[in-house]
Parts: C-alpha cells; sequence; structure tokens
C-alpha cells in the first residue's frame, strides 16, 4: 500500500478525475472528501465487504418456494 | 412473463428462452431485460437480469441472472412488508437510475433464508431499486442507521 502524508485542505488525485481531500481532522476521526465521475461508487469498507457477504448468501440455494409454503400456512 | 414480439427501431426483438432451475422455462425478450447500472457487490460483470413473479412465489419475485442460471436472488417489495420504509437516496443514484424522485422507483429487498423460513431476513440496508419503466436498477447503500442489513422479515407480523 502507498503510504503518504497530506495536512488538512491538501489532496491527493487518483487517475485523471479522482480527487481525495482532507477536509478535517479532530482527534482519532478524519473527514475525507471525495470528487469522482458518477460512475464510480465509494462505499464504507466495512459496509462494503458486509453487503457483499449478505448478497453472496442471498444468492445461495435459498429455496423460494419453502418460504412461499410458510407464508401460505401461516 | 409473457414475452412478445415489440417492434423497436424497425426490428422485431426476437424471444429467448431460459430454463431457470426454480421456476422452469421463462421466455422474455430484451424489453425485459432490467440492466443493473452498477453490478451487485459480489457479481461483478453480471448486468442483465430478469425479474420474475409468479403465482407460487407472490409476494416475493425472482431476480434471475440471464448470464448465469445459477445466480438467483429472492426479492420481496420492502414496502408490503414495511410501511414506513422511506430512505432517501442522493440525487446522484437517482440521476443514474433516470428517475426525478424516489416515488417513482420500486425498492426490492434482498431476502435470506438461513434455516428456517420464518428467521428469513431482508436487506433494508442495500435496496435494490429498480426503475421499471426503463428497466434500470441499482443496489443502493444507504448512508442511514434506521435500516439494517439483516432485518427481520415476519418480525412486524408478530407484533399484530
Amino acid at each position: 500500500m502507498l503510504v503518504l502524508t497530506r495536512k488538512v485542505n491538501e489532496s491527493l488525485i487518483v487517475g485523471d478525475d479522482i480527487e481525495i481531500k482532507v477536509v478535517e481532522i479532530s482527534g482519532k476521526a478524519i473527514k475525507i472528501g471525495i470528487d469522482a465521475p458518477k460512475d464510480v461508487s465509494i462505499y464504507r469498507k466495512e459496509i462494503y465487504e458486509a453487503i457483499k457477504e449478505e448478497n453472496l448468501q442471498a444468492s445461495n440455494r435459498d429455496n423460494i418456494i419453502s418460504l412461499v409454503d410458510f407464508i401460505k400456512n401461516k | 412473463m409473457n414475452g412478445k414480439l415489440l417492434k423497436n427501431g424497425g426490428e422485431i426483438m426476437s424471444k429467448h428462452v431460459v430454463e431457470t432451475p426454480k421456476l422452469g422455462k421463462i421466455e422474455y425478450t430484451d424489453d425485459d431485460i432490467i440492466y443493473m447500472v452498477s453490478p451487485l457487490l459480489g457479481f461483478d460483470h453480471i448486468n442483465d437480469y430478469l425479474l420474475i413473479s409468479s403465482p407460487e412465489t407472490v409476494p416475493f419475485v425472482m431476480l434471475q441472472s440471464i448470464d448465469d442460471m445459477d445466480i438467483s436472488f429472492i426479492l420481496a417489495d420492502i414496502n408490503l412488508f414495511f410501511k414506513d420504509y422511506s430512505p432517501n437516496f442522493s440525487k446522484r443514484e437517482l440521476k443514474v437510475l433516470q428517475v426525478k424522485k424516489v416515488e417513482e422507483l420500486k425498492l426490492f429487498g434482498i431476502v435470506v433464508i438461513k434455516d428456517k423460513p420464518q428467521n428469513a431476513t431482508i436487506n433494508l440496508k442495500a435496496p435494490i431499486a429498480i426503475n421499471l419503466e426503463k428497466r434500470l436498477a441499482k443496489q443502493i447503500i444507504l448512508d442511514d442507521d434506521r435500516w439494517e442489513i439483516k432485518t427481520p422479515l415476519f418480525k412486524s407480523e408478530k407484533v399484530k
């Protein structure tokens, strides 16, 4: 991983069209601003991972018919 | 889904038939395809899906990949189960889905059944928003802690 030092209000440019800026630092929290094209998705990593995991589970041999039976028999 | 021949720019759209593992044969045309404007997380490079409902599966629908028949999801119309579900989408998301307001989108949640159906959960943190008219869809990850990834699907019914 590339590690660079930046101060508040300083930026990084990734590729030609992504800018990542340090907006504010307070204690252990850092506010980051990102300018990127609309087709680039930006996620908090832990949420990205959790949703990916959930999607993988969801496609994994669930049985819709048993769920429907369950509802009908309620 | 009733596939029908539609004229589009003078060309007759051809019918396709797929054999789905769970719901048997489905006939569709190119106009029936739902295009995922960015792939579902974990399913890169899969953009074309069919949204299939059948009497056996009501109130659920199947989101079936066309490219890979082994990939399908159970979806539920979120507002049928959670009347007060009203997430905010950013302008950016609305633009990508080519609508002006959230109300123009149909919101589905991905359902996961881990063991017993009564323990099924629905993902309200990352709904699949679909512009049914333009056939565009996207899983939108909400920056909102009111909604959770594993929300019990039947909790709301126990209350009554």
